[in-house]
């Protein structure tokens, strides 16, 4: 296994910065198919090799700043996720006596590229009749096809039975009503990927787990053995 | 079901009344005889029998001819002469009354408003005991397999007899840690990615309960506005070109529909398809109103392409054959492409307004049938709708769940 935390606009542009990663346990993620991605990790200003962050990245880590992390396993890469900075809490250790320089911590709060919907608008009234595919795909083009996302999985021939209008609304505000409205779920995928998708018509994973393949399933993790709640 | 029994008076007696809005199709007899029924919207008027209309309480003679004063008529029918209805999952039920030792009866109330008649009620009963009457289970492990962190939205299937787990669970949650390496804690080098997964069987299935009430509304409104809908598949079948094309017209494929949606009183005419690939469709109608609004709108864009449709409409002459050609003038406006309806390479959605010639573009009229004598004969608008490919640069991919909206105003 081979993780690697990227800071550039594309996985292919990122400057890679895993070397800077505190391996603590910090580094995580969530999913969910409501569209709220997270992800946080610990960084330090100087890695092993003594070379600094911050003058390999022209600065300090910005709020704002696009990341990706991917991993490698049997020579396939794959994104893990990716977003945007959310928060970083700096935090200074002098150098101790006989040190002339000291260290920083960065704890960094991310979010996927869901986020992006919370600061897009949409100013639009559409009329009944038209289908939930139109409603979405007009939002999704005048605000955030333009920010690189791009179109994955979306469910679309609910007919609306009354006029929306957003004036103005932001993306997330107006996606969580029309997610309301068809009981629907939506979220942008570490691709970029905008999904808006009804849970029952789900694509299957491939993934069975049986008698056979019950290992899958961990005994002893952070969570204890698997837990059903009815 | 109801009966209701009227004698037929001196005048008007081709069109009765009854007490409740009727649901289903009725039966109807006179001095005993029973009479043909037809539907309002449904079936083409002016024929020798009785027309029905869901959720009016209105019957009409076809040919608007009277039964006779002092003609008993007898209609019998369905209503929705109450305010709620009662739906029932046995199943649940017996499975419950198992477990408690009780009736088995979880018994609930949902107050809805704009349930237009009897169907959308039970539809919207049975959606809800479809996505709540079964107790869900939500399944919490861990695990050290990265699949799952690709599946979330995807479900998995559990056949797990020591948790009796069985059937579909949607992955609705992943939680990733990185457990650092003993010898190698770097991430770069070593270590693990622990996943927490959450998955559960409960099964959302959208809110088809707005869509019936949008689809059914919009009919109801168009049907009152003495017109009808119908639409026409066709079952040739055709494929998109593989490479750009200028000319690359396609034949034609089956699976258009319609819907309609519009409480408000505008009424408009949908055309959907859920093909993979473009379709080319025709939708008879006969109505009333002008098209005001058209658009096209793909899940997957066009891409090394623009996507180009035209809508023709035929003339009762050009309306030959089974089912009629393809063929007529189009609504846009005679020229380029572009002057028709364009979705761009890469786009998903675009529409037009006030570019039809002559704009608006004004279809037929329906407006004398209920009282011309002898009953005009109409020869109903006919629309194909045509798509072809334009080749821009690149890769081409064809669109995919392509949508074409026609709006007209009544």
């Amino acid at each position: 296994m081979s993780l690697k935390l990227l800071f550039g606009p594309s996985v292919g542009a990122g400057i890679d910065v895993t070397s800077w990663l505190i391996a603590d346990g910090n580094l995580q993620w969530t999913k969910s198919v409501d569209q709220n991605w997270t992800a946080q990790w610990y960084m330090k200003s100087i890695n092993e090799s003594g070379t600094s962050l911050i003058t390999t990245l022209g600065g300090r880590p910005a709020v704002g700043q696009a990341f990706w992390i991917t991993e490698t396993l049997s020579s396939v890469t794959t994104v893990r996720f990716s977003g945007l900075i959310a928060t970083i809490l700096e935090t200074a250790y002098q150098g101790g006596a006989g040190y002339t320089k000291g260290i920083l911590q960065f704890q960094i709060q991310a979010a996927g590229w869901t986020t992006v919907c919370d600061h897009r608008v949409i100013v639009e009234t559409y009329d009944a009749g038209q289908t939930s595919l139109s409603v979405i795909t007009d939002i999704y083009n005048q605000t955030i096809a333009a920010d690189g996302i791009t179109f994955a999985d979306v469910d679309g021939f609910t007919l609306s039975p009354q006029p929306l209008t957003f004036n103005p609304t932001t993306v997330t505000d107006a996606f969580n009503q029309l997610r309301t409205l068809l009981q629907q779920q939506w979220w942008i995928d570490e691709n970029k990927g905008f999904h808006f998708k009804e849970l029952a018509l789900a694509p299957n994973s491939g993934i069975t787990i049986d008698n056979t393949h019950q290992n899958i399933m961990l005994q002893d993790g952070p969570t204890g053995p698997p837990q059903i709640t009815s | 079901m109801r009966s209701q029994t009227i004698i037929i008076g001196a005048t008007d007696g081709f069109f009765q009344v009854v007490d409740f809005p009727i649901d289903t199709a009725p039966t109807i007899t006179l001095n005993g005889v029973a009479q043909t029924i037809y539907q309002f919207g449904v079936d083409a008027f002016g024929k020798a029998g009785w027309y029905w209309q869901q959720g009016s309480n209105t019957l009409q003679q076809g040919q608007q001819i009277s039964p006779g004063a002092g003609v008993t008529m007898v209609v019998t029918y369905n209503a929705l002469s109450q305010s709620f209805t009662v739906d029932t999952n046995a199943t649940q039920v017996a499975a419950r009354a198992a477990i408690e030792g009780t009736t088995g009866k979880w018994e609930n109330i949902d107050q809805q408003a704009n349930m237009p008649n009897a169907s959308v009620a039970h539809s919207y009963g049975q959606g809800n005991l479809t996505n709540f009457g079964v107790i869900p289970q939500i399944v919490v492990f861990d695990t050290y397999v990265s699949a799952f962190d690709e599946a979330v939205g995807e479900y998995i299937t559990f056949n797990y007899t020591l948790n009796a787990l069985s059937g579909k669970f949607i992955i609705t949650d992943v939680a990733a840690t990185h457990v650092p390496g003993m010898v190698a804690p770097s991430p770069a080098t070593g270590g693990a990615i622990l996943y927490t997964v959450t998955c559960t069987n409960q099964m959302y299935t959208g809110n088809y309960v707005q869509w019936f009430l949008g689809l059914t509304t919009a009919l109801k409104t168009a049907i009152q506005a003495a017109a009808s809908a119908n639409a026409t598949a066709n079952n040739s079948t055709g494929s998109p070109p593989t490479t750009p094309s200028a000319t690359g017209i396609q034949s034609e494929v089956e699976g258009w529909s319609i819907g309609a949606s519009d409480q408000t009183g505008a009424g408009a005419l949908v055309l959907t398809s859920s093909l993979a690939t473009v379709p080319v469709g025709r939708v008879n109608f006969q109505n009333s109103g002008s098209i005001t609004r058209v658009s096209v709108s793909a899940r997957i864009p066009p891409q090394g392409q623009n996507l180009v449709i035209d809508i023709l409409r035929a003339t009762a002459a050009q309306q030959t054959g089974s089912p009629p050609c393809a063929t007529g003038t189009s609504i846009f406006v005679a020229g380029a492409d572009s002057n028709k309806l364009v979705l761009p390479d890469s786009q998903c959605s675009v529409a037009k307004q006030t570019v039809f010639t002559p704009a608006p573009f004004t279809v037929v009229g329906m407006d004398t049938f209920t009282t011309a004598s002898p009953p005009v004969a109409i020869v109903p608008d006919l629309f194909t709708i045509q798509a072809k490919y334009v080749a821009t640069s690149g890769t081409v991919v064809n669109a995919q769940d392509v949508v074409v909206e026609i709006f007209i105003q009544f």
